[in-house]
């Protein structure tokens, strides 16, 4: 299968490649890994008749800045978290890799435009919305830095201008690697029937004093679960009540199609059963365990 | 590779390696590399499957890890290295010691996805010399044999591991 003929620009600098979009309007597409689009011009769901490619631009395909703030340039491939030790404190972020795709596509694929193509069932965006990520973007006649949680706007549409790309993932480095992702995945490599994500904060006794949480493909763009820090805080995550509570929470918050994986209250069940073991693996892992969560595949 | 003056699609230089030789062609920029590599430059090993990035038959190695080369455009290699399953023999023909493995292992019956196979065992062994089954069954998760039920591959890939060198320095 070919897609329709196009263009592609390679532009040496991010100034360039934004300069391209905003001339180019709807003609023009981003090009990261590819992983996505390229399938999609294949089948000619998409047919940009202009790409504007990023990786021959210098600088982006870093991950820098460990000590406060992870800061992960735009070409940054999937591969990159599969085996840094620097990760320590971000277990969560090779719980996600291991289950994205394969080897081949993890080798091509990008977190960044993992996010711009805003696929409801991408594993980095619930990840990202759990630990407070902010995305740097670029656009045409200035920068900003978006907080996750704004960028998801509807399935495969996020708040960008079509001039705009993101540049960097500013992911803030959390205390403790009290952290996890859990996905049920029905082959390994598919999207998430439905995932968690959680980042907690423990406290010598054992007592939650901060939580996040935040699950994957259960609505049109992974969600938080807001009201997890009022069920979590002060109390043990562990403790029966406060996991029921949880599931409850996580219940009410999807909104899940039915598909040929499951009815929608069969989501909802499945991901508040994903929600507790994700909390589960966090807190063991501010115990100082080291939690394998393909344990729960 | 600048844009292309004149219509949309217009054909323009594609510059890489390819099992160690420098090549130039000129392509359209809607070229995917599998096909570069089975028409233009006539290296018929590397397969089309499913043309949906899914099987890997068309696996190949570009700048030492592996990559599917129907999701990839052929400019997306542009200065860089590819290799593919043609690149693992010897020169004089000997067989490269995976492929002894997978002769030695019985790992093909029909050999459609073997290239496939191959390829993306080179980019296991590439970073892990010493893999476990485990290892070795994820860094085949986007490799499908509708033959051999994968055990012997899986033998193959172990055995290889075992008994040579790290592959990382055969290319």
């Amino acid at each position: 299968m070919y897609p329709a003929p196009f263009t592609v620009h390679r532009p040496a600098s991010l100034a360039d490649a934004v300069g391209l979009l905003a001339s180019r309007g709807d003609d023009a597409r981003l090009i990261a890994g590819g992983q996505s689009l390229i399938p999609m011009m294949k089948l000619r769901l998409a047919t940009p008749a202009e790409l504007v490619d990023l990786s021959a631009i210098s600088g982006l395909a870093d991950v820098s800045g460990r000590d406060s703030e992870l800061h992960v340039g735009a070409m940054v491939r999937h591969r990159a978290f599969e085996h840094d030790v620097v990760l320590d404190a971000l277990p969560i972020l090779r719980d996600a890799v291991q289950g994205i795709a394969d080897q081949q596509i993890r080798n091509r694929g990008t977190m960044a435009g993992s996010l711009a193509n805003a696929d409801p069932g991408g594993d980095w965006g619930p990840v990202l919305l759990a630990l407070g990520a902010h995305v740097d973007v670029s656009g045409r006649s200035s920068s900003r830095t978006l907080p996750v949680s704004e960028l998801f706007v509807d399935a495969y549409t996020t708040a960008l201008e079509s001039h705009e790309i993101i540049h960097a993932v500013r992911i803030p480095r959390p205390r403790q690697p009290a952290n996890a992702f859990v996905a049920f995945k029905h082959r390994t490599g598919d999207f998430a029937t439905a995932s968690a994500a959680v980042r907690l904060e423990i406290d010598a006794d054992g007592a939650c004093t901060a939580a996040t949480l935040a699950l994957g493909n259960v609505a049109s763009t992974p969600v938080l679960a807001r009201g997890a820090g009022d069920i979590l805080v002060g109390r043990h995550p562990l403790d029966r009540a406060v996991l029921k509570m949880l599931r409850e929470h996580v219940a009410e918050t999807c909104d899940p199609f039915e598909d040929t994986h499951g009815s929608a209250d069969y989501k909802r069940a499945l991901a508040a059963t994903v929600a507790v073991r994700a909390v589960e693996a966090a807190v063991r892992r501010a115990r100082g365990e080291k939690v394998d969560v393909r344990l729960y595949w | 590779m600048s844009a292309s003056t004149g219509e949309p699609g217009a054909a323009s230089p594609v510059r890489m390696t390819v099992n160690g030789v420098a090549i130039e062609r000129e392509v359209p920029p809607r070229t995917l590399l599998v096909d570069f590599l089975r028409r233009d430059l006539g290296l018929t090993g590397t397969h089309v499957g499913c043309d949906t990035s899914v099987c890997g038959a068309c696996t190949v190695l570009v700048d030492g890890r592996s990559a599917k080369a129907c999701t990839l455009f052929a400019w997306q290699a542009q200065g860089g290295s590819v290799t593919t399953v043609e690149g693992l023999a010897a020169a004089d023909g000997s067989l490269h010691p995976l492929q002894a493995a997978f002769h030695e292992k019985h790992a093909l019956h029909c050999g459609y996805c073997t290239p496939g196979m191959l390829m993306s065992a080179m980019d296991l062994l590439g970073r892990e010399p010493a893999p476990s089954e485990a290892d070795v069954r994820r860094a085949i998760a986007g490799n499908v044999c509708r033959c051999t039920g994968y055990q012997n591959i899986v033998a193959a890939i172990m055995h290889a591991a075992a008994h040579v060198a790290p592959a990382k320095d055969a290319l």
